[in-house]
Order: structure tokens, then sequence, then C-alpha cells
């Protein structure tokens, strides 16, 4: 089942090409049906989810065989919630999507390409499989910001594409190190992360750790190898902005679990100093970068460095071996895996709630907005709520992510967790500033005429929004999968 | 000694006779029979071959030429882009005055490259080389009346001419080493003592395999060539000869013990000479023929990677194999493009995904596969190669590979970029025909960069003979 949920879009892909230029609704439909269907099969997954059952819905073809690869997927309880939350907000992007009609065959055929790309990259059990899903995101995201996006659009894809493949490529050098480290030479990812190949130290180990660190650290992306996001985030059409900053940033700190903590552990400790003041680099510093945007979707871009910021400080945390408690390490890697789903729904619904302003007043400029909420209440609802929750706002999923991280890293390291609470005030501030400057205010004549949100948008929002209320108000139920999880990690680490 | 054991050989050279024979007796209008004669001599060379993939390896012909499976498999990867070629000639050379001679040329060059693939005598490199150099010399220059063509073939005969006679001399001083021509023999008598003579013949014969093979510094004449020829030539050359040439200095390599001769170092200088400049040079570059020139010269450098991992790793030789599969399938696949549109701006194929969008996916999926983007055929070879210099101990060649597959993709998204990008289409695009053989060849090549790449399940098990 798992594998047909990652290869329907592209099924779903073939089904749009084979139809006429012309035929938008019938293009429209065929997307929405496959994405819907896909998490409709997740949800299915998810339900028959055993949160202490380590990998389920396991799958394993042969494939090259001299290379030690193999077809392997499956889910365990970092995976379950993000290939969940995957299928998700790509149905969201797509009923967003609903009037799109420039080249509207191209526009769903390079989604669904990249869904399946994005639900693979979770789902793989083979380093080869994950790096093929990893790098096909690249080239799905480069061509929706290249031809959909807004006016500099090319050099921000160009940009896009080139620094990532440099990520990719880094990261590329670590798998290669990690698959020359296993004895026999094995791409299985259970199977390395079961041998610790670097246990006993060797050089390649750190060539092999800034591989993985520049490659996954570029993805996530981290303070100083930001600079492709904000450009890519501004000139990106709202729904690729979304699956950005929702689902390809997460592969990134997926990345640095998956790969980096599980496999060399070890070495992981020995620069975890380095991984958390990265993390915390990236908290303080996208917080201050945000606090100087005009432009409403690079101000969102670098809170998402933000936010990105405390997962990898809690990953960090959660390495520093000989500090805090195990249940400590728990919490922050509980808390860095709920911020990724948190994250997600968040920005993501930020993104399109910026794509909102930009189909109606053409402009992402803070300065000319302004007055928005008597004229589109809704609106100025869901906005409100997004940015709460973004802020950190108690009963909201952003809050209880959070939370978790710093009770966990102040467990292990608590002056780091003093600083990075800096971030939390600086963005605090910074989103009531912004839903005073979108919202609230005298309306200006040239936006009394604005319409509210179409039912598509509200459709595509509000299961979002109403998502991150669950969340933040009863986090068990998804708390209890990642738990699963997050525990055996710490209690491997901690031995 | 047994025909039999070279017969894919003897049904090239029997075709090749035949095309030029029937050619002469044929009207015009019907001269394009020979483009079947050859794809059926091709197919019966691969029918020859096939079986043979099952017999032990083994030195034929007074063990002269190597009958194993790197020779076959380079073979069947060689017959089969020659297939593509051809396809690609058909609109091009139709109702050509010399319409069939063009294409015993194109089956005798294909033979030089076959007898260099498999050479394990040094005089057997020399004549694939000179056989496989001066069928090409006429196919480059096969529309005389062009000047372009001329200047492409000038440049290309004289470098082929100084480094043939430099890698003759090498040879030579080889044989006067060693007392023999037999690659394992030279290879087992080479006296150490005379490092410096054998250094110097190691480098003579470098040029003259670069030639062939393409890499720095025996790389000059290829933009140029490239240009002023057609595609369907450039396909044919940027990949046969090519791949050829470097089996042939993979078996020139694996003949010298370790011990005796160290190839790898100057091998892996070269190659990481090579990758670098060719993708360098490729950046400025406008003409795709001209980028797609320098593209092969960097493909050439990775290649070599390969070959100076040979003695570190078993799975060097397996790389390189399917490396020559990868590149051949995706570098004739982009030439296909151009040679479809007939058009080699990368300014004239703005807006080509709405007029034509196979050729535009064509082009996007060949080139991809070259920059090494999974799950391509041209990501799992460069894995494979990487992999096997990191096992060599060669992990700064392996970065910079890794370096100047980054380089790469800025200059493939240049080509790639404007036909997918929204602006105003090339002027002309909207009412562009392209020949129906060419689209077919664009797409079959597109497809086996997928295919190859998703069906990695073989990476062939391949030893040397001898």
């Amino acid at each position: 089942m798992l594998s047909l949920a990652i290869f329907l879009p592209l099924a779903g892909m073939t089904a749009i090409l084979a139809l006429p230029r012309t035929a938008h609704g019938a293009i429209r439909a065929v997307a929405i049906a496959t994405t819907a269907a896909v998490l409709l099969i997740l949800i299915g997954l998810w339900i028959g989810f055993d949160a202490d059952g380590g990998y389920q819905f396991v799958q394993r073809v042969p494939w090259i065989e001299t290379l030690g690869v193999g077809y392997a997927v499956g889910l365990d309880g970092l995976a379950m919630p993000l290939v969940l939350m995957t299928g998700f907000l790509f149905l969201a992007a797509l009923v967003f999507s609903w009037p799109q009609s420039d080249r509207a065959k191209e526009y769903f055929a390079w989604f669904l390409l990249l869904e399946t790309a994005c639900l693979g990259v979770f789902s793989a059990m083979d380093l080869f499989l994950f790096y093929v899903f990893w790098d096909l995101t690249l080239v799905g995201m480069y061509f929706i910001i290249a031809i959909w996006g807004h006016a500099g659009a090319r050099q921000a894809a160009l940009l896009f594409f080139l620094y990532t493949f440099l990520g990719s490529l880094a990261l590329l050098l670590g798998i290669i190190g990690l698959y020359l480290s296993a004895e026999p030479l094995t791409m299985d990812m259970a199977a390395i992360a079961a041998q610790q190949p670097f246990a006993e130290g060797g050089w390649l180990r750190h060539l092999v750790f800034f591989g993985l660190l520049i490659g996954l650290g570029v993805k996530v992306p981290v303070v100083p190898v930001h600079t492709w996001l904000p450009p890519a985030h501004a000139e990106a059409p709202a729904p690729g902005s979304a699956i950005l900053a929702g689902v390809l940033l997460k592969m990134g700190t997926y990345g640095l679990l998956r790969i980096l903590i599980e496999m060399m552990p070890g070495t992981a400790q020995d620069y975890a100093w380095l991984i958390i003041v990265i993390g915390v680099v990236s908290v303080i510093y996208g917080a201050l970068v945000a606090l100087a945007q005009t432009d409403l979707k690079r101000l969102i871009a670098y809170t998402s460095i933000n936010h990105m910021g405390y997962i990898v400080m809690a990953i960090g945390a959660a390495a520093l071996i000989g500090a805090g408690s195990v249940e400590g390490r728990a919490l922050a890697i509980n808390g860095a895996v709920l911020q990724m789903i948190s994250h997600a729904l968040i920005t993501g619904a930020l993104f399109l709630l910026a794509g909102v302003v930009w189909r109606r007043a053409r402009t992402f400029e803070l300065g000319d907005l302004g007055g928005l909420a008597p004229v589109m209440p809704a609106f100025a609802a869901a906005f409100g709520l997004a940015a709460f929750a973004s802020l950190g706002l108690p009963g909201l999923s952003g809050f209880v992510a959070e939370f978790q991280i710093f009770v966990g890293t102040f467990d292990i390291v608590p002056v780091v967790a003093a600083v990075a609470l800096i971030g939390i005030l600086l963005t605090a501030g910074l989103f009531l500033w912004t839903l005073q400057r979108v919202l609230l205010g005298e309306t200006p004549d040239r936006w009394r005429g604005l319409a509210d949100l179409a039912v598509h948008e509200k459709a595509a929002l509000l299961p979002m929004l109403a998502a991150v209320v669950a969340i933040g108000l009863a986090p068990w139920w998804v708390l209890a999968v990642i738990d699963g999880y997050g525990s055996a990690l710490a209690a491997a680490i901690a031995r | 000694m047994p025909l039999g054991a070279i017969s894919p050989i003897l049904v090239l050279l029997l075709g090749a006779v035949a095309t030029l024979v029937i050619g002469i007796f044929l009207p015009r209008d019907r001269q394009w029979w020979t483009a079947l004669l050859c794809l059926g001599v091709l197919a019966g060379a691969a029918a020859a071959a096939l079986p043979k993939l099952a017999d032990p390896p083994g030195l034929v012909f007074d063990r002269s030429y190597a009958m194993d499976a790197p020779t076959l498999w380079t073979l069947l990867i060689l017959l089969a882009g020659t297939g593509l070629v051809v396809g690609l000639a058909l609109p091009a050379f139709r109702r050509d005055a010399r319409e069939a001679e063009f294409y015993a040329l194109l089956l005798f060059a294909l033979l030089g490259a076959v007898m260099l693939a498999g050479a394990h005598d040094v005089m057997e490199i020399v004549l694939g080389v000179l056989l496989a150099s001066v069928g090409s010399y006429a196919l480059v220059a096969y529309r005389r009346a062009d000047p372009g063509a001329m200047e492409a073939v000038l440049k290309y005969y004289l470098f082929g001419a100084l480094t043939n006679i430099g890698m003759l001399y090498g040879f030579v001083l080889l044989y006067g080493l060693s007392g023999s021509t037999l690659l394992g023999e030279i290879g087992a008598n080479a006296d150490p003592a005379n490092a410096g003579l054998m250094a110097v013949a190691a480098v003579l014969v470098l040029m003259g395999l670069g030639f062939k093979a393409g890499y720095v510094p025996a790389h000059f004449w290829i933009p140029d060539t490239y240009q002023g020829t057609t595609p369907a030539v450039a396909a044919f050359l940027s990949a046969m000869p090519k791949i050829a040439a470097v089996l042939a200095l993979v078996r020139l390599v694996e003949a010298f013990p370790p011990e005796r001769m160290v190839w790898a170092p100057l091998i892996a200088g070269v190659a990481a000479v090579t990758m670098t400049w060719g993708n360098i040079a490729a950046f400025r570059q406008t003409d795709i023929r001209r980028l797609l020139g320098y593209s092969t010269i960097a493909q050439t450098g990775y290649l070599l990677i390969g070959v100076a991992a040979l003695h570190g790793s078993d799975l060097a030789l397996p790389a390189v194999l399917y490396y020559f599969a990868a590149y051949v399938a995706a570098n004739v696949g982009a030439f296909a493009v151009i040679a479809a549109t007939g058009r080699f701006g990368l300014d004239e194929h703005r807006g080509l995904v709405r007029h034509a969008p196979w050729l535009a996916v064509a082009m996007l999926v060949s080139l991809l596969s070259l920059t090494g983007i999974p799950p391509l055929a041209g990501f799992v070879a460069k894995l494979a190669l990487f992999v096997a210099a990191l096992e060599a101990g060669y992990a700064w060649l392996m970065v910079l590979g890794l370096i100047n597959s980054l380089l790469s993709l800025y200059y493939y998204l240049r080509v790639v970029g404007p036909m997918f990008l929204p602006a105003e289409p090339a002027e002309g695009l909207a009412d562009m025909a392209p020949p129906r053989a060419c689209v077919v060849v664009a797409g079959i090549s597109a497809a086996l960069s997928v295919a190859i790449g998703i069906g990695a399940v073989f990476l062939p098990e391949a030893g040397l003979a001898g």
C-alpha cells in the first residue's frame, strides 16, 4: 500500500500528460482526485500504524545487487507523520491551485511528480533510493518556481537548483562514504544504522560528517547556507512556496535524524556543539533579518529559517552525550519532529495566505498593505490564527512543539535554551507587528473592493488550520506515534 | 584459427563492403535502402555477438584481440549507438549524391572503433585508430562544398595525424623495451630500469588515444569539428570512437602490473584537468554543438576517473562500461534533438516545449542524465565511478568530480531553461517540421536514459581477458 501511495501521483501525472492541453477541468480533477486518493491511503496507514512497532508496511525488492542497492520502503514513528503531512499539504496546495489556467497541464504534472519524490524521500529505507527521490524534488521544484514564479523567478530558480544541487552532491559524498564503510557494502539504511560503521573512528568519518552536514544543512536551510531560500520563496508561486517550506525543508532535518544521528551518533556527538551553534545562530539570525523585511513572503521565509533553527538546535542537543537525561533527550527529539509537522502546516498556510493577497492586490509589499481586516474578515481570521500559531501561542501546534524543544534542550544545555528564547520573543513581536501592518489600520481606497477568501481557498486553508488547532489542543494523537521513535532513539544515543 | 571467434567483426566488415557495392548499383531515389541495409548489418553483428556473452573470455587471432565481456558489452553499445545515428542521418542525407557511401563510411569507422575496443596488441590499436579516423575524416567532410565542413575536417585531420604519429612512436618505444607488440607481454617484459623511456612512451600513447577519446590536451579539435559537421556525424564522433578508445586505454593500463608502470596518477591528473577544462569552457558557449562538444570532453574526464581507479577497485571496470551505455544514450539523445530542430543557438529554442514538447523533454532527460541526476542512467554510472574512486583512494578526484557535476548543471540548464521557461517563442519555431526519424531517435535515446537508470539491475560483472 505504501508503494501505491508513493507512485499513485506518478500515475496521475501520466494520465494528465495524456489529456489535451486545453482540458483544464479534467486535468485539475485528475490531479486533485489523485492527491486525495493518496491522502486516503496514508490515513489508512496511519490508522493501522503501531506506535511501538518500529518500521512498518515494509516492502523490499532487489534492485542493483552488485551495488548492494534495493528498493526498500517503510514507515516508522519519524516517517509516518511526515508522509501524512506531505499528502495533506499536497492536497491543500492543489486545491488552492483550483483556478490555475496558465500551462495547467504542465503545472499539475510537475506537482504530482514532486509529490511522488517527496513521499519517496520520507519512505525510503535505502540510501540510494533516498537520494534518487531527493534529487528528483530539485528538478520538480526548479520548474515550478521558474515557470510559474513572479518577475525574478528565473534567477531565483537557477540559484535554488544550483545551490541545493551543491548540497545534494555533498550529501552524495556522505552517502558514498557511509556505503563504503558498511560491511558488506550496502545501501540499506537500517543495516548501516545497526552497524554503526564509524564507531571505531577513522579519518573518513569527518569527511562523511561534513558532507552530510553541508548537504542536509543547505536543504534545511541553516545559516550561513540559507541564501537560496528567501529569493526562492519570494519568487515561487504560493502553492510552490507552501510545498517548499512545508515539505522540502523537512527533508533536511529528517536527514539529520535519519542519517546523521542514527548512523553515526558518535561522530555527531563530537560535533554536537557545532550543530547546536548552527541551530541557535539560525534561530536568532532568522528572526532578526525577518524584522527588517518589507516583503511579506520574504518575511515568512526568514521566519522559516528561525523555526527550522529550533529543530536543528534540538537535534544537536539530543546528540550531545554526557549531559541531561534520557527523558530530556527524547523530549528534544519529539519536539523536533513535532515542530517539523507544525511548521509545515503553519508556514504552508501562511504562504498560501500570502498567495491570497497576491491574487487580489498583486503585491507583497507590507508598506502597500493594511486595513484588510474589514474587507476580508475570513482572510483576517485565518491569517491571524496562522500568525499566532507561528509565534507560539499556547493551544496551537507551534507552542507544543517549541515547548518540548525548549524543555528538552534546557535539560541538556540550559544556556542554549536561554539564548534561543530570544528568538521566540523576536518572532512574537514580529508577527504582532505584521498582523498590524497587514490587517489593521485605515483601509486604503484601492483595497476596498477586495473579495474575501473564495471557496477553494477556504477548502485548502481550513483543514490546515484545523490541524494546527487539533495538535495544539490534543497533541498526544501525534505524539504517541512520534514518541515511539523519539524514546527509542534517545535510548540508543545514551548507550 | 576459427573465424567464428570474431564473427561480429566479420559481419561488420562484409556489411560495410556490401553497402558500398550495392550503393553503386542503386538508383539515386533508392539509395536510402542502404540505410536499411546498414541497420540490418548492425542487427546482424549484434545477433552474432549476443551468444558470445555466455562464452568464457579469451584472446583470439594469435592473442591479438580480446573477446571478453568488456569488448562484447562495448560492441553492443557501439552497435546500438550507431543504429541511432543512422536514424539521424536518414533525413539529413536523403537523396544526397553519395548517400550510400555515407553508410559504408559509417560502418568502416564503426569497424575501426570495434577493433580498438578489443585490441590486445598495440598494432591492432594503431589499426583501429587509423580505420576509425580515416572513416571519420570522410564523414566530417562529407559536405565538401561547405567551407565550415572543410575547416572542421582540416583541424580534425591535422590533429589526428600529429597525435597518431606520436602514438606510433610510443608503441615503437614500447616494442623496443619489451620485444613484443602484445599487450600482456609488453607489460610483463618491460624493464622497470627504463622508467624514463617508459614514461615518454606512456605520454605519447596517451596523446594518441586522447585524440580519439577526446581528453586534454588532445581535445582542441572537438568543438570546431562538431560545429562544422552535421549533428548526425557529431553524434557518432562524440560517442563511438570515444568509448572504444577509453576501453583500449583500460586494457593498456591493465596490461602493466602496478609495480612496473604507474599509470594511475598520470591518468588521474588528466581526468582532473579534462573534466574541469571541459566544463568551464562550456560555460560561455552559445552554439549548442560547441557546448555539447565541451560537455563531451568533460564526460571523458569522468570516464578517466574510472580508468585511474582500475587497480584500486573491482567496481571501476563495470562502472566504466556502465558509463559507456549511459553516456552514449544521453549524448546521442542531445544531438538528436538539435538534429531534429535543425537549430543550434541557445536562444533559437525558446519556448520549444510549446511546439515540440517531446523534443524538449528528450533534451531535458538527456542533459539531466549527463549531469548525473537520478533516476537517470548518468546518475548510476557516476555513482559507481565515484564509489570506485573513493575505494581506490582517490577521494580528491571524487570530490572534484562532484564539483564538476555542479558546474555542468549550470550550462546544461542554459540549454534546457529557454525551452521550458515562459517567453516569446523563437522565430519560426511554430512552422518547424522536425524530421520524424530524428524525433523518434531522440525519444528512444531519452527512454534509454530512463530505462538504463531505473533498470540498473545489471552492472556487468566483467573481467578482462588475458
